[in-house]
């Protein structure tokens, strides 16, 4: 064997862990080379003193950081044995879960009240014509829950507060309605509409003493669900008689007015109420110009709809047209084939939407408009 | 009841939460994982951190521990890992101090030894055995801690195969190749 592989050798013979054979083969080499032997006994000194080498004691401190160390990783362990790895990536989804869900309920919820004032105008007054309609055919239950209050509140305020400023022409919610295409609704229409909310609000024990004096003002009891856009009008009615002249009083103000506009709405409540409930929906309605396509569908045009085909239901006739002036009425070109009597007149008469009520505006007396 | 028996016996206890017996049985081996951890990283507070380190890993992973190795040679090799992964994060940001001499006291050790107890010798033998010690830091790290583990702590070829999770024969030719440098870098300060 040659001293390379003797020195291959050397540290398995330091720490015997050569063979028999190997380890003959070692010594008798080793025995007869000076070289390898000085290198075996320089190993063997290295080793031998390393091995001596003294151990250092753990400091002290030591045990007391373990100690604590220990109790915090215990901690942890309890809390995680009782969530569980599963449990967190569940506990994760289910909050995103709920997130997710909640968001698509806020973005339904700005969708349907176009708060963004996103929606096209036809999508937003069939929205708002469809609250009508509900509110009309559907008075609010009495027992209606307080929950509900405060989001039908909301509406209330916006249609009144949107009144005065329609004629003054000045309200950024006036302005949108225009921006959207939309024919702003008369004062009449909005309380209409906040009506049922009020009724609904105030049909318990908080009426208020606009909505009591009409109450009063209609003693039979089954009269008071459709009295509903009554409530509403009461309410509204607290907003001044001369709001089209662009007088931006507040609630606070309401007086006199508000028994006229009372007193005007039961009127109407009485008399057209019971009618309506029965009136076939606007989309059965072929006169109407929401068959035709023509009118921009807010919930005012509805309105004044139902009222022109209550008031000429024995008349063959076509509304051509609809606008919204001024002063704060709802004007109708409307096209008589024939009237009431069988005669056929062809002439076009004009229906002005005020107020909650129309008036008739006809040349020829035969038609007995 | 034999030793063995009397660990085994712990660390079932311990697998059920039992905290003495979790710390009896690191206690067997805490001073030689703690020098173990000295040696490697040649700082008193570096190695307690390796040290507590290793022993909340193994509190962790203590249920996933096979019997059929033995518990101190698990302890050490997730010692020795958790120095060597400290080392590799404090590679670039960190000199640390060696406790140990430098290599200033460069003095001739390359003698064999004598057994001889005398006080002077014993301070001699001292002072070459740190000197070699101090040596360590210029072999590479497969080669120091091959030395550390066997020369210094004396662990068997086949625990050293364990720990680093390494062939015998890995650990044969490992161990002289290193011994060999060791020797030579010795040589070289005289």
């Amino acid at each position: 064997m040659k001293c390379n592989d003797i020195n291959e050798l050397l540290s398995l013979y330091i720490d015997r862990m050569l063979d028999e054979s190997q380890t003959k083969e070692v010594e008798e080499h080793l025995s007869s080379c000076d070289s390898c032997r000085t290198v075996y006994n320089e190993l063997k000194g290295i080793v031998d003193l390393l091995g001596q080498s003294e151990m250092v004691p753990v400091p002290d401190a030591f045990q007391a950081r373990l100690r604590e160390a220990l109790a915090e990783e215990r901690k942890n362990a309890a809390v995680s044995g009782v969530i569980g790895k599963g449990s967190r990536k569940n506990r994760w989804r289910i909050i995103t879960s709920i997130a997710a869900v909640f968001a698509v309920g806020v973005i339904t919820l700005s969708l349907y009240h176009d708060v963004l004032g996103i929606l096209p105008g036809k999508l937003a007054g069939e929205e708002m014509s469809g609250k009508l309609s509900v509110n009309e055919m559907d008075a609010a239950p009495e027992a209606e829950s307080p929950q509900d209050a405060p989001d039908g509140q909301t509406n209330d305020i916006y249609s009144i507060a949107a009144a005065p400023d329609m004629a003054s022409d000045s309200s950024i919610a006036l302005k949108n309605e225009q921006e959207n295409g939309l024919q702003p609704m008369s004062k009449a229409e909005r309380s209409a509409t906040a009506g049922t909310v009020q009724n609904s609000l105030t049909g318990t024990a908080q009426k208020s003493p606009a909505a009591g004096k009409a109450d009063n003002a209609v003693k039979d009891e089954t009269a008071s669900e459709e009295m509903a856009p009554l409530y509403g009008y009461g309410a509204a009615g607290s907003l001044p008689e001369s709001s089209g002249e662009g007088d931006g009083s507040t609630l606070a103000d309401s007086g006199e007015p508000e028994q006229t506009y009372s007193m005007k709405s039961k009127e109407f409540s009485a008399n057209d109420n019971e009618k309506r409930k029965t009136a076939a929906p606007p989309e059965e309605c072929s006169r109407s110009l929401t068959s035709l396509g023509t009118e921009r569908n807010t919930a005012a045009i509805q309105y004044y709809n139902n009222l022109i085909e209550d008031r000429l239901k024995d008349f063959d006739y076509q509304i051509l047209d609809s606008s919204y002036g001024k002063t704060g009425e709802w004007r109708f070109k409307v096209f008589i084939f024939r009237g009431k009597d069988g005669n056929t007149y062809n002439e076009e008469i004009l229906i002005l939407g005020k107020d909650g009520e129309i008036t008739v505006i006809c040349s020829n007396e035969f038609m007995g408009l | 009841m034999s030793a063995d028996f009397r660990e085994k016996q712990l660390i079932q206890r311990a697998k059920n939460g039992d905290e003495n017996s979790f710390e009896s049985l690191i206690l067997g081996c805490q001073s030689k994982a703690y020098n173990i951890a000295l040696r490697y990283l040649k700082n008193e507070e570096d190695a307690m951190d390796a040290l507590q380190e290793s022993f909340i890993k193994i509190f962790r992973h203590l249920k996933s521990f096979k019997e059929d190795s033995r518990f101190d040679t698990w302890v050490y090799r997730i010692v020795v890992n958790t120095c060597n992964d400290m080392l590799r994060k404090n590679s670039n940001q960190k000199i640390t101090d060696s406790i140990f001499k430098t290599e200033d006291e460069k003095e001739t050790i390359l003698e064999i030894p004598d057994t001889t107890g005398s006080p002077e010798e014993v301070f001699e033998k001292q002072e070459k055995t740190d000197h070699i010690i101090s040596c360590l830091d210029r072999l590479n790290q497969e080669q120091k801690e091959i030395i550390i583990l066997r020369d210094i702590h004396g662990f068997s070829y086949e625990e050293i195969s364990e720990i680093l999770s390494c062939s015998i024969g890995t650990v044969k030719s490992r161990i002289n190749r290193s011994r060999l440098k060791l020797r030579e870098i010795l040589l070289e300060q005289n």
